[in-house]
């Protein structure tokens, strides 16, 4: 009896083991509050979990510094991040890319003040350009890495705390040129914005992808694809990618996508391949 | 000063001093209203200049970090921030170059809003400056320091809308105060100037009642010292005005009687003399009717006697001669006399009609031109005139004959007689003879138109002494005048004056022209 006993209790126990499954953590990078994050990320991971009836569970960061650190280590089974962290990824622990936006292309702009008689970047020479802080990626790293091309363009950075305030430098006149995107320039109220000027664009990145651990089973991978894609074919799945800024997904390809950007993502995150 | 007593002086006291005392009041609470308004406006000055200052002290305060940071975003943000408080109009905040960080201004919504408006003055301001502008806003500009270092400065002005809703209940409380005290002063002035010159008003009406010589009195022993001496001038007026007037009364009462008397005493005299000359008309109607008898007898016999010459020699027909002449003589007097006698008891009957001036004048001068003949005068007759007169044909002959008669018998010898005659106002024609005689002294002229006053026998003409009083009479009695004008030594103008017939007047005013040169 006190054998059939512990035999029953292990079999049940293997029975439980074996039927619970493994759950993917998904991350996303901390472009914004973790509170944020969660209020509009977190139906999209149900979504997921439901529809694909895996076990995908949000992780936020309150810091860039500890996301950084887990896609470096590899511990997280999916995220969606800039594509220089992408590519950091896909090279340090081969995470493939499996869903973009199709909407838009991150491309960095270079605004200066109308009527100062400067309309080109190599008149920055010498010049103070104001970026919206260090790390902005099209607004800070990819203008950058593009200006650094040319060594001629020997200008002094200036770091502000907000797009709003890189902008600011420019008119207030303690910056020559500001760094910064289409879509936090368009945000400015007209009246300051007609007073700047775009003289320089950046050769646009696809956005961003959602980036999955090679470990993660292929089929897993392929559930989730096919299922984000059907969410655009409805209005409530496009009301769900709305809301995380995921317009139109299409399937992502490393080579295609972002393989010629590669330089770019190691110049600027070579800290992450240590 | 002048002018202005001369303007007052068409009113009466009241009115004068109620002028005065509402000009000066009003000038004084206007000049207290002023005065007031500017220490309220300059309080309330004072009172936004400190509370802006505060204000601007407490948002420097709050956004000292951001400026040494150049976090200009959220200075924008925290300056829209203020938009609760409605002192603020505008901020402008300027960095150490004097460039603008940032900028907001009430919209027409009334919310501070980012204008976006990026300068950079040429100027740095170091020292806390006010700026008063017309429009009541102030503009406070307030240097920023942080840690020892220059950051620029705030900008601040305060709302206009706050200070001029201030200004608009200071200039309302204002008018209404100097309106209370105004009102205030006027109802005390005037009851005061009621009461002052209530005895002066009262003392006016009996005045007027004096010269009615009632002799009352008025009694204001309670009023002012002038009042009182007025008043006793005016009862010492009235008492004596009244016994003047009392003895006056009196006195003409009595003259009144003594006229009376008189008045009495004249008209007997005058009934006296009045029967006195109708009993000495009687008497020479009767004593003429008495003598022309007799005397008609004697001239009767004398001219018998006269045509029996041949029977007497010479010198008794010179006597018959002197009895017919002076015979001729006493009848022409008498039958003057009865002719004055009848004008005088009003026995004449005259028989007014149109008589041709002309006519009768050539008339006249036909009959006595033998006469003047024979002192060689000559006749001058300068009337040529179509004019009738109302008169009666007998006596205006009557006239004319005898003043010609006086005319030639005044005359000089080789004298002239001039006959004029001219229109004159009334509708009357005046008709004058002048003779070349010796003229008439004012003595003379006195006693012309005297009955029995002759001038004859001054000049030893003969004559009866009363044609002229008889020609007086008559021209009298035909509604006219008779007068003369004389010069000694030249001669004298015998005119009278008659009615024109009613026919000519319409030819007088046919003919304005020649009237006029007449006249």
């Amino acid at each position: 009896m006190k054998y059939r006993t512990v035999i029953l209790i292990i079999t049940l126990l293997y029975t439980v083991n074996i039927n619970a499954k493994n759950t993917f953590i998904f991350a996303r990078a901390p472009q914004l509050t973790p509170a944020v994050i969660s209020k509009t990320w977190t139906p999209f991971i149900n979504y997921l979990s439901e529809s694909t009836g895996e076990n995908i569970s949000l992780k936020v960061y309150a810091s860039r510094v500890d996301f950084e650190k887990d896609i470096s280590e590899g511990k997280i089974d999916l995220f969606f991040g800039n594509p220089g962290y992408s590519i950091i990824a896909h090279k340090k622990h081969g995470y493939i890319p499996i869903i973009r936006s199709s909407r838009k292309l991150l491309e960095g702009i270079i605004v200066t003040r109308k009527g100062n008689g400067i309309n080109s970047i190599k008149q920055l020479s010498g010049k103070t350009i104001s970026f919206p802080g260090k790390n902005a990626f099209a607004a800070s790293l990819l203008i950058r890495y593009h200006l650094d091309q040319n060594p001629d363009i020997a200008y002094k950075a200036k770091y502000a705390k907000s797009h709003d305030d890189a902008y600011r430098n420019v008119l207030v006149g303690t910056a020559t040129a500001s760094a910064g995107v289409m879509r936090t320039l368009e945000r400015e109220k007209k009246a300051l914005r007609d007073q700047l000027q775009i003289i320089y664009t950046t050769p646009g990145i696809k956005s961003h992808p959602i980036m999955v651990h090679p470990a993660v089973p292929k089929t897993t991978r392929q559930a989730i694809q096919s299922q984000i894609l059907k969410l655009s074919k409805t209005e409530d799945g496009n009301k769900l990618l709305k809301s995380i800024k995921l317009l139109k997904p299409v399937t992502a390809n490393y080579e295609e996508d972002y393989k010629q950007v590669e330089q770019f993502a190691i110049n600027a995150y070579k800290h992450m391949l240590k | 000063m002048k002018y202005i007593n001369k303007y007052l002086n068409k009113y009466n006291l009241e009115t004068q001093l109620t002028i005065v005392f509402l000009v000066i009041s009003t000038s004084v609470i206007s000049i207290f209203g002023t005065y007031h308004y500017y220490d309220q406006i300059h309080s309330l000055k004072k009172a936004k200049q400190e509370n802006l200052y505060a204000l601007a002290q407490s948002i420097t305060a709050s956004l000292k970090e951001d400026i040494y940071s150049q976090n200009y975003s959220s200075i924008e943000q925290k300056m829209q921030g203020l938009n609760e408080i409605g002192e603020i109009y505008q901020i402008s905040l300027f960095n150490s170059e004097g460039a603008t960080i940032s900028e907001v201004k009430r919209d027409n919504s009334n919310n501070l809003i980012p204008t976006y408006r990026y300068i950079k003055k040429n100027i740095l301001i170091t020292k806390i400056k006010e700026i008063f502008h017309i429009n009541d806003q102030l503009t406070l500009q307030i240097p920023v320091s942080f840690a020892g270092y220059n950051l620029g400065w705030i900008e601040i002005i305060s709302s206009p809308k706050k200070i001029q809703n201030l200004k608009y209940n200071i200039i309302k409380n204002t008018i209404l105060l100097s309106l209370i005290i105004l009102i205030a002063a006027l109802v005390t002035i005037f009851s005061f100037l009621k009461i002052k010159l209530k005895p002066l008003n009262q003392l006016a009406i009996f005045s007027k009642k004096i010269p009615e010589a009632t002799g009352n009195k008025i009694n204001m022993l309670n009023s002012s010292s002038e009042i009182r001496t007025l008043m006793n001038s005016l009862n010492w007026a009235s008492e004596r005005i009244y016994h003047q007037q009392k003895s006056l009364t009196e006195q003409n009462t009595l003259l009144e009687t003594r006229v009376k008397d008189r008045t009495k005493e004249l008209e007997d005299a005058k009934q006296m003399a009045e029967k006195s000359n109708m009993a000495k008309s009687e008497f020479l109607s009767c004593m003429s009717h008495e003598l022309r008898t007799p005397l008609n007898a004697i001239l009767g016999f004398a001219q018998i006697l006269e045509l029996d010459s041949y029977k007497f020699d010479d010198n008794e027909n010179d006597n018959i001669k002197e009895i017919i002449y002076a015979g001729n003589n006493l009848l022409e007097l008498v039958n003057k006399i009865l002719d004055l006698t009848k004008i005088e008891n009003g026995n004449m009957d005259l028989s007014i009609e149109d008589i041709s001036i002309n006519s009768i004048i050539n008339k006249c001068v036909t009959l006595i031109k033998p006469l003047a003949n024979k002192s060689n005068l000559k006749i001058i007759n300068n009337i040529d005139s179509n004019y009738t007169v109302s008169a009666d044909l007998m006596s205006l002959k009557q006239i004319l004959i005898n003043l010609l008669n006086n005319a030639i018998k005044y005359n000089t010898v080789n004298g002239s007689i001039y006959l004029d005659s001219e229109i004159i106002p009334d509708n009357r024609l005046r008709i004058s003879i002048k003779d070349t005689g010796q003229g008439l002294d004012l003595n003379d002229i006195s006693q012309l138109f005297t009955p029995f006053k002759r001038l004859n026998s001054k000049y030893n003409i003969e004559g009866t002494g009363i044609g002229l009083i008889i020609s007086k009479k008559l021209v009298e009695q035909m509604s006219g005048a008779i007068g003369v004008e004389s010069t000694v030594g030249e001669g004298s103008t015998f005119w009278f004056e008659l009615e024109l017939s009613s026919n000519n007047i319409t030819k007088i005013s046919t003919t304005p022209v020649r009237l006029a040169s007449r006249l």
